[in-house]
């Protein structure tokens, strides 16, 4: 066994509440590592395709990689994958914070759920033992309260708990699953597939150090990176104004996302920017596991009316524009009470955001009534019914039972074309991010094996100019000459290849955005060294990159036996025609056919058919895939 | 003619201060004003004057002041 793992994989099966410990070859674990590529190893394998996934047969998984727990800095990463209750298609999600450096010094790799239990239960996982405890008292609790009775009644304050609120109970399809009731594993309605499955909550607790192949090492490299990030600008930027700081750029850009997409002029965006929301509702800054950014936001509200309790952290820039500028509010105050809600019943903020924003237009436009709303008055811009909306979504209760379907099943149900109010890639509700300015973004939109995703790469800016940060550094990737933002070219759709792959790779290994370039201070080299300093392997980037693609190439086979296509590969509509009013009034539409071009052009980069998007079997065999090859034949 | 130059964003804990002014005695592209205050092209997305979102190549021909909003990423 390599250095970095603890050798097990852990496997429930819920239904008979029996579990089981795989031991796998070091050979199997340099195959896929961790993350999404491991847990597509299990997909493939286990499930059957068209699994129903609110049924017992969609598996869970929990997965961190063989860096995670290494105390290095913007490591602490984990992914949990399911068949998306959203999409339909691969579902992943990764999330920072405690959890999945907890559950490495807790004696496991990754855990398998499958089965479902007929009562609630949790997961009590200690140095190597497996509890499941029931969590009929659980049922029904918000995230804070279930927190504080699992590690009272653990007898722990240090225990680390992954859990579901109201939301995943009731397969609300967006809901999440959030740990340090701070951290989401946050798109694709996983949360939804754990409430399926009756299970609350998992708390880990490991008093094992994580055994590393040379510790000196890579202390020596975060020492490093350590006085670089707290020098740099752009960390400085995270820690004072969190992921808030964009409002301002987007807001007098004239494309900050409002009015469910109608606009990007949004007049009271002075209201919503980091400036307004460090003068008002930040009450501290939080980091993650040996992480010294601290970008994550704690706030509190006060007021007669309106509390917001700081243990649910703070809204980040897609909350703030998803259930801000683009339901019309302004209000930071209530932004924020409508994150702690979506926080304590674990909803997605964006999802959540996109799903009352389409009903307000909907709504606007006469296609919902006042008797659908039951009396609310759901406008742009009535910030008490955004809040009492998120609540009847979470419990799915009158309108709320229909949109926590998610936009574009609720829109296929109000029908009278409610269909051209909703912005979504394969189900999932877009971010908060307009690729008419990144058109590199666009593209990931498009081809996003889980659904429209703003992290999918590393973003067009970062490689705009000779000195870019993502030129200057990354050249050992093959990443020579400039591209602007937005140019819709081969050589953009050639860079977002290699960009895709390499932030694939840091979703497998836990890696964080905001620590790595071309987005921060530490180099691919300084991250290579923790990875060999971790695992003992004299891995390269060219090993890293194949892994990153093979993963890809999972993911496209699994959709593939879904039956996505290369229909599925699209972006919204509103991004071919340009933006209306504001600075940017009449600019910047992407041309359709050109998109289409890239799409293909993209395939052809990929090895697969340009014209259905399918791997080829030569691909395969290239990426040790050959075990999948009957799939693309079929 | 004075220029005066606001930075947003990171911008301003990468410069020495986040409000910049230079004179000049004639018209004057945005470039030539970035050159002067050595302030990296790669690091601006946006730049407004005024209203107006503009590109380096803009020619000032009177006092203004521009807003430089830095490159954004996801998160």
């Amino acid at each position: 066994m390599s250095y970095g793992y603890t050798g097990n994989i852990l496997h429930i099966d819920l239904s008979s509440r029996k579990h089981w410990i795989e031991h796998p070859f070091e050979i199997f674990y340099r195959t896929y590592w961790g993350g999404r590529a491991l847990a597509l190893y299990y997909m493939l394998n286990q499930m059957k395709p068209h699994t129903d996934p609110l049924s017992p047969d969609n598996l869970l998984i929990f997965a961190p990689s063989v860096i995670t727990g290494a105390p290095a800095p913007a490591i602490p990463r984990y992914t949990v994958c399911a068949k998306s209750p959203l999409t339909g298609a691969q579902g992943e999600a990764e999330a920072g914070g405690w959890w999945g450096p907890e559950l490495k010094k807790a004696g496991f790799d990754a855990i398998i759920i499958k089965g479902s239990s007929k009562t609630p239960v949790y997961l009590w996982i200690k140095d190597g033992q497996i509890e499941i405890k029931e969590a009929t008292h659980l049922w029904g609790k918000d995230t804070g309260t279930t927190q504080k009775i699992i590690k009272k009644e653990l007898k722990d304050d240090k225990v680390r708990v992954a859990q579901i609120g109201p939301a995943g109970e009731n397969l609300v399809r967006f809901a999440n699953i959030v740990n340090e009731l701070k951290h989401f594993n946050g798109r694709n309605g996983l949360g939804a597939v754990m409430g399926s499955k009756k299970l609350k909550a998992i708390a880990v607790k490991g008093t094992k150090s994580i055994d590393l192949y040379n510790k000196e090492k890579i202390n020596q490299v975060t020492k490093n990176i350590t006085k670089r990030i707290m020098d740099n600008p752009l960390s400085r930027s995270l820690r004072e104004l969190g992921t808030p700081a964009v409002v301002r750029s987007f807001y007098e850009a004239g494309c900050l996302p409002s009015y469910n997409w109608t606009t990007g002029n949004f007049k009271e965006g002075e209201s919503l920017t980091a400036e307004t929301y460090n003068k008002t509702i930040l009450k501290g800054t939080k980091g993650c596991f040996a992480c010294p950014i601290r970008c994550k936001r704690v706030v509190e509200v006060n007021e007669k009316d309106l509390k917001v309790d700081p243990s649910y952290g703070g809204p980040e820039y897609e909350t703030i524009a998803s259930l801000g500028s683009l339901c019309g509010i302004s209000d930071l105050k209530y932004i924020a009470k409508a994150n702690e809600l979506c926080n304590k019943y674990t909803m997605d903020t964006i999802s959540t955001g996109m799903v009352i924003a389409f009903a307000m237009q909907c709504y606007e436009g006469g296609l919902l009534t006042k008797e659908d709303t039951e009396g609310i008055e759901l406008t742009f811009g009535n910030k008490e019914a955004m809040l009492k909306m998120i609540g009847k979504i979470a419990y799915r209760e009158g309108l709320g039972d229909l949109l926590s379907q998610g936009s574009y099943l609720a829109a296929q149900k109000i029908g009278k074309g409610a269909e051209t109010f909703i912005h979504q890639v394969k189900g999932q509700e877009i971010p908060m991010h307009d690729p008419r300015l990144k058109t590199g973004v666009g593209l990931q939109y498009a081809l996003s094996d889980y659904g429209a995703d703003h992290m999918k790469a590393a973003h067009d800016p970062f490689f705009k100019d000779k000195d870019s940060e993502g030129i200057k550094e990354m050249k050992g990737l093959g990443i020579l000459e400039p591209i602007s933002p937005t140019d819709i070219g081969e050589k953009k759709v050639a860079l977002f290849k290699l960009l895709d792959i390499y932030w694939t790779v840091f979703d497998i290994l836990g890696v964080c955005d905001f620590g790595y370039v071309p987005r921060s201070v530490g180099t691919m080299e300084e991250l290579l060294k923790i990875i060999r300093s971790s695992s003992g392997w004299e891995t390269t980037w060219f090993e890293l990159m194949s892994l990153g693609e093979r993963s890809i190439n999972m993911a496209r086979i699994f959709n593939h036996r879904e039956g996505f296509s290369s229909k599925d590969d699209t972006l919204p509509e509103v991004f071919y025609y340009p933006f209306k009013g504001g600075p940017l009034d009449g600019k910047l539409a992407i041309n359709k056919k050109d998109f289409q071009k890239a799409l293909r052009l993209r395939y052809q980069l990929m090895g697969w058919d340009p014209d259905t998007g399918i791997p080829t079997p030569a691909k395969l065999i290239e990426l040790g895939l050959h075990w999948l090859i009957d799939e693309v034949k079929s | 003619m004075k220029i005066s130059i606001k930075l947003e964003g990171y911008l301003k804990y990468k410069y020495p201060s986040s409000i910049l002014e230079l004179d000049y005695p004639k018209p004057v592209t945005i470039r030539q004003v970035l050159e002067d205050t050595k302030i990296s092209s790669a690091d601006i997305f946006f730049i407004k004057v005024g209203d107006l979102m503009v590109k380096e190549e803009y020619l000032l021909t009177k006092p203004s002041e521009l807003k430089l909003f830095p490159v954004i990423g996801g998160g």
